[in-house]
């Protein structure tokens, strides 16, 4: 997309090297990545705070200062004294080769949906619009008996106008007449509006309507006609409108003289939608991986959280929301539940104190928890954040899942955020995970560590194998394989019998009782064959409750997880016994 | 060590690039290299307009064709609030009436848009400066020297208007009844504000604003719906207002000062203090960013000690991150995560 931007590139591949630049809201991030014993390795990161635009201060300032501590770590220089980009790179080392930059400041595209009955086109057109750099405002279906605008959706669309309108509804040669009213009351509400805030409209409906549409919106807005999303009932076409989707999104961004423009230009380099970047290395995670489920993504940010499920093969899901763990506190106070982050403290905090000391975290999103009341309390926080955010995803999700696949289920659990990355222990950060998003069945849990995943697929169009190297040997931090049966039976009763067996030899067997949590140990990049055998009343997805099975699994840092705690995760109501639930999880993950 | 450079919170003298702009079409009053004063205006505009829907088929139970034939008014016709838009039925008896004044800009599809006049704005400088940019159409660019505080929470819009301190000391809680008629039309200093009676009566008695060391967390919504202007320096709960912060509002009391909470900027940026400087002491110089350094006066905003003051004693390295050795006004030193720590001074 936009410009080719040319750089010297040496001649020979294996010897380049690259930067992997990653803006957030609160951080910057740098990743120097070079050649190691004929490898594409990850040599180096560093941070820095994402510098405010504002007060003569420029979004490059952060990230020359991340290049700079770089610099600093591996003892090249990668820029030049006048602050510049040294190209390519030399024979001692300095300079590079090419520079990645992915970005979460670029807002999404906002994106209005319009049909004229609420399945089949709006389903489709949903679909299609459910990629990354898009943030969905508002769905509208049509009165099903009369056909015409509900008055407060038009209002809405005329007071907060999103950037595009995505109109939809009819088979190919169908009625015409309905679509030609919709378009109308749209246009007349449009044309009343300041020309630089009306949106644009793409019509993916009846191809039969297109002149209508035309003259419709003629002078009044920018209308763009595609495909049919439902050119007949049975068939579905998403690519078009997809396509123009992603057009429209970085026809805005390149249009905008803004500082990641800048930043763009002095890197040399296309600057992508991060949740973008994240969806095309995770489809080649799921791919190589044959995860047939495919791969679920979380980003915990400071400003939001946001997720992604991509499959192997065809569209990702996204959802993108309001729940962080630094400014985006204010979205977890505002749903109004005090004891919503108490109740996985360890520490006996009033809710008037959390929600000071959660307050303060808001309005200074950069600190870092200091003591460990802090750390408990931002892991506490976290899980809050995290659960939230999956409920909202999972509501947004359900109904539109390719094949009719459970929202739920997914192969593998792909972390991201400073929350996971710096907690004290592994074990810590998948407690994290596991207890906020409660997933059962047999998966794999993985840390984006170095938040390297966005830029990979950037390096990948740099330089393809060493974007595959690095991902293989840097990428993530593999925790390991979670087994958690869905169900719940009393505490101490037997829940789960497992049997772990490496190159044939039984390494370790386990009866796990009800309400606990353990650990089989399996190295990183060691595989074994699990067998499975869970009590009446658990259910592994292996077919049905107590059904047995076997798993050929992965290890990780942390092994093997097996979490017999129940599902749904149901914490004791008085506060005494459920700190000493919560300490007891955490002795029995962390211990080997 | 790569420490990284921060702005001080706290600016006795110090040179600020304010801009004055409004986001759409405007008409700008000044030009490059004009002095300005604080009362000038320096860029006129409108609001956007706003535009209501009314639904005059469905109100009066006909089809869309059918609208041309009941209508009262004509497109670019000006109607008051409760003019008959349209009328039908025996003796016209099912009328649909405009809910605002306005301007009827469009009539389509069984329906009535009506545009509200749009309400004009004017930005004054506040600051007296120099105008050093002139943006086209938007607004100017002012370089003025000021004494300024950078807050760390706002709410609100902005407000210019004379200093009113109303405790003795940082580490008084602003009482409600001491927020009296004194206080129309001033900017309202304390140390901390803990009472929902100071907020409803600082809107009540028309104070311009309030700048409190402090604010009770679950004010804050409060602040906001009352339309006030808050500027918090120090740390959301109960926590005292720095001394240096509290020293320069009193140095600076009856002074006029342009109170922004930081929020109403495109991008949103911290609330902040800026008093036009009456008397300069030596030169002048714009913020500096600079690693914190031996000897800075620092406060940290993270527990166990929020709020506190203390002087840098050292900068660490350990396990790769910063430290720094501070030693508090209380006499301890103890240990802090560099990103957990504000220069003021």
């Amino acid at each position: 997309m936009g410009k080719e931007r040319k750089h010297h590139m040496s001649e020979n591949k294996a010897e380049e090297a690259y930067l992997l630049i990653d803006v957030g809201h609160v951080l910057t991030h740098a990743a120097y990545v070079a050649m190691v014993e004929g490898t594409a390795r990850l040599v180096a990161l560093a941070t820095a705070s994402t510098t405010p635009t504002a007060g003569g201060a420029t979004l490059l300032t952060g990230v020359r200062r991340a290049i700079g501590d770089l610099e600093s770590l591996v003892g090249r220089q990668m820029l030049d004294s006048a602050g510049e980009l040294r190209r390519p790179s030399d024979g001692d080392g300095h300079g590079v080769d090419g520079v990645v930059l992915t970005t979460s400041l670029a807002p999404p595209l906002r994106v209005a949906l319009v049909g004229l009955t609420s399945d089949f086109s709006l389903d489709s057109a949903f679909r299609a619009a459910s990629v990354p750099h898009v943030a969905l405002v508002r769905t509208v279906s049509l009165d099903s008996a009369t056909r015409r605008w509900e008055t407060e959706d038009l209002q809405a669309l005329v007071e907060q106008p999103p950037d595009v309108v995505v109109l939809v509804g009819g088979v190919d040669g169908g009625p015409v007449a309905p679509i030609r009213s919709m378009g109308e009351a749209l246009s007349a509400a449009y044309s009343v509006l300041p020309e630089n805030i009306r949106p644009a409209i793409v019509f993916a409906g009846n191809e039969r309507a297109h002149k209508p549409l035309i003259a419709a919106f003629s002078g009044v807005a920018d209308l763009r006609l595609v495909a049919n999303v439902r050119p007949l009932a049975h068939k579905e076409n998403l690519g078009d409108l997809r396509s123009e989707i992603a057009h429209l999104f970085y026809r805005r961004e390149l249009s905008q003289p803004d500082e990641l423009r800048a930043l763009g230009q002095w890197a040399g380099a296309n600057v992508m939608y991060d949740l973008d970047a994240t969806a095309r290395t995770l489809r080649f995670a799921a791919q190589r991986y044959g995860l047939s489920q495919g791969v679920l993504s979380f980003d915990v940010g400071g400003s939001g959280t946001r997720m992604l499920l991509v499959p192997p093969q065809g569209a990702a899901l996204t959802w993108a929301g309001p729940y962080g763990t630094g400014s985006g506190l204010a979205a977890l106070r505002q749903m109004g539940d005090p004891t919503a982050v108490i109740r996985w403290l360890h520490y006996p905090l009033s809710w008037a104190e959390v929600w000071d000391r959660l307050s303060n975290v808001e309005v200074r999103p950069a600190g870092v928890p200091q003591s460990d009341e802090d750390w408990d309390l931002q892991q506490a926080s976290t899980r809050e954040v995290l659960r939230r955010s999956w409920l909202s995803a999972r509501t947004l999700w359900a109904g539109h899942m390719p094949g009719g696949q459970a929202v739920a289920s997914a192969d593998m659990l792909i972390a991201r955020g400073t929350v996971f990355s710096h907690a004290h222990t592994p074990a810590q950060a998948a407690l994290m995970l596991i207890d906020a998003l409660q997933p059962a069945g047999v998966l794999r849990l993985a840390l984006d560590w170095g938040d390297l995943v966005p830029g990979l697929s950037g390096l990948a169009q740099l330089n393809p194998l060493a974007a595959v190297q690095v991902f293989d040997n840097d990428a993530l931090f593999e925790l390991g394989t979670l087994v958690a049966p869905r169900g719940s039976a009393r505490a101490g009763s037997k829940a789960l019998q497992v049997r772990l067996t490496v190159r044939g030899e039984t390494r370790a067997e386990l009866t796990v009782r009800a309400g606990s949590i353990h650990r089989l140990p399996l190295g990183v990049n060691e595989r074994g064959r699990l067998e499975l055998y869970p009590a009446h009343g658990f259910d592994l997805g292996m077919g049905r409750r107590g059904h047995s099975g076997v798993a050929e699994v992965r290890g990780g840092e942390l092994g093997i997880i097996v979490d017999a705690r129940g599902r749904p995760l149901v914490l004791p109501a008085d506060d005494t016994d459920r700190r000493a639930v919560l300490e007891a999880w955490q002795r029995e993950i962390e211990e080997a | 060590m790569n420490a990284e450079p921060m702005t001080s919170r706290l600016y006795p003298q110090t040179i600020v690039e304010h801009e004055r702009s409004l986001p759409g079409e405007a008409q700008v009053l000044v030009s490059a290299g004009a002095w300005v004063q604080a009362n000038d205006v320096v860029v006129r505009g409108q609001e956007p307009p706003s535009v209501r829907v009314i639904d005059a088929a469905q109100a009066l139970a006909i089809a869309c064709d059918d609208l041309p034939d009941c209508l009262l008014v004509t497109t670019g016709q000006e109607v008051h609030a409760g003019q008959a838009l349209a009328a039908t039925g025996f003796m016209g008896w099912r009328i649909v009436r405009a809910p605002v004044a306005g301007r009827v800009a469009e009539i389509a599809a069984g329906r009535i848009f009506i545009e509200e006049p749009p309400r004009p704005i004017e930005l004054r400088t506040y600051l007296p400066g120099q105008v050093t940019r002139v943006l086209p159409n938007r607004g100017a660019v002012i370089r003025a020297a000021v004494s300024r505080i950078v807050g760390i929470w706002g709410v609100g819009g902005e407000c210019y208007g004379p200093l009113l301190l109303r405790t003795q000391a940082p580490t008084q809680t602003l009482q409600w009844t001491s927020v009296d008629g004194g206080c129309r039309g001033k900017i309202v200093v304390g140390g901390l504000c803990l009472d929902t009676r100071v907020l409803l009566r600082a809107a009540r008695v028309g104070a311009l604003g309030l700048i409190v060391g402090s604010l009770a967390e679950h004010l804050r919504a409060r602040a906001e719906e009352l339309g006030l202007v808050v500027m918090v320096t120090d740390a959301l709960g109960a926590v005292p207002m720095a001394a240096p912060v509290f020293d320069l509002l009193a140095h600076n009391e009856g002074r006029e000062g342009l109170l922004a909470s930081g929020r109403t900027s495109p991008t949103p940026v911290l609330p902040a203090l800026n008093i036009p400087l009456a008397d300069l002491e030596g030169p002048v110089d714009a913020p500096a960013e600079r690693p914190l350094a031996v000897g800075d006066r620092v406060r940290l905003t993270r527990a166990p000690h929020l709020g506190a003051m203390g002087c840098v004693q050292a900068l660490v390295e350990q396990d790769g991150r910063t430290w720094v050795k501070v030693r508090l006004d209380q006499g301890r030193a103890t240990l802090v995560p560099y990103r957990n720590l504000e220069r003021l001074g």
